[in-house]
C-alpha cells in the first residue's frame, strides 16, 4: 500500500458519525480508513490529495480539521 | 410562499445527534425552510421551495453527508 496516512480530528459522537465518515471516504476510493471515537480522529491511508479528502469529510456536516501526516 | 414537503428516509443514522446534523446541515441549503428529521422514524421531513431546490438534490446532499437516503417509491 503505497498510500500517505493523513490525520484529521472531527466532531464525533456515536458509531453513526464514524460510519458516516467511512461511507464518505468509500465513495471517492481510499486504501483504509480508520475512526477513534475516543480521540475524535479518522486517519485515511491514500493517495488522494489531501484537500480532496476536507471536500468528501465537510460534505458529512462536521467540524473537521486537517492535523497532518501520520507516521 | 409556494413551499412544497419532501419525506426522504434516511438509513445509517444511530443517534439523535446524527439526526441533529442532518437538520443543522440541511436547513442551511438554499430554498430549504424547515427540516425535521426523526431518529426513530428514519424519516427526514423537508419544506423546501421547488422553485430553488428538489427532493432529488435533499435525498443527494443526505446521501453525501455518509447516510443512505432514498425518496419514497
Amino acid at each position: 500500500m503505497t498510500g500517505v496516512k493523513h490525520e484529521f480530528s472531527m466532531e464525533m459522537s456515536c458509531e453513526g458519525c464514524c460510519n458516516a465518515a467511512k461511507r464518505v471516504l468509500g465513495k471517492i476510493g481510499v486504501d483504509a480508513v480508520v475512526t477513534d471515537l475516543e480521540t475524535k480522529t479518522v486517519t485515511v491511508t491514500t493517495d488522494a490529495s489531501v484537500e480532496k479528502l476536507l471536500e468528501a469529510l465537510n460534505k458529512t456536516g462536521k467540524k473537521i480539521q486537517y492535523i497532518g501526516v501520520k507516521e | 410562499s409556494n413551499a412544497l414537503i419532501s419525506k426522504i428516509h434516511v438509513e445509517g443514522m444511530t443517534c439523535q445527534n446524527c439526526a441533529n446534523t442532518i437538520e443543522a446541515f440541511v436547513k442551511k441549503k438554499a430554498g430549504v425552510e424547515e427540516v425535521r428529521v426523526s431518529l426513530e422514524d428514519k424519516e427526514a421531513f423537508i419544506i423546501y421551495k421547488p422553485n430553488m431546490i428538489n427532493p432529488t438534490t435533499l435525498r443527494d446532499i443526505i446521501n453525501d453527508m455518509g447516510f443512505d437516503a432514498t425518496l419514497p417509491r
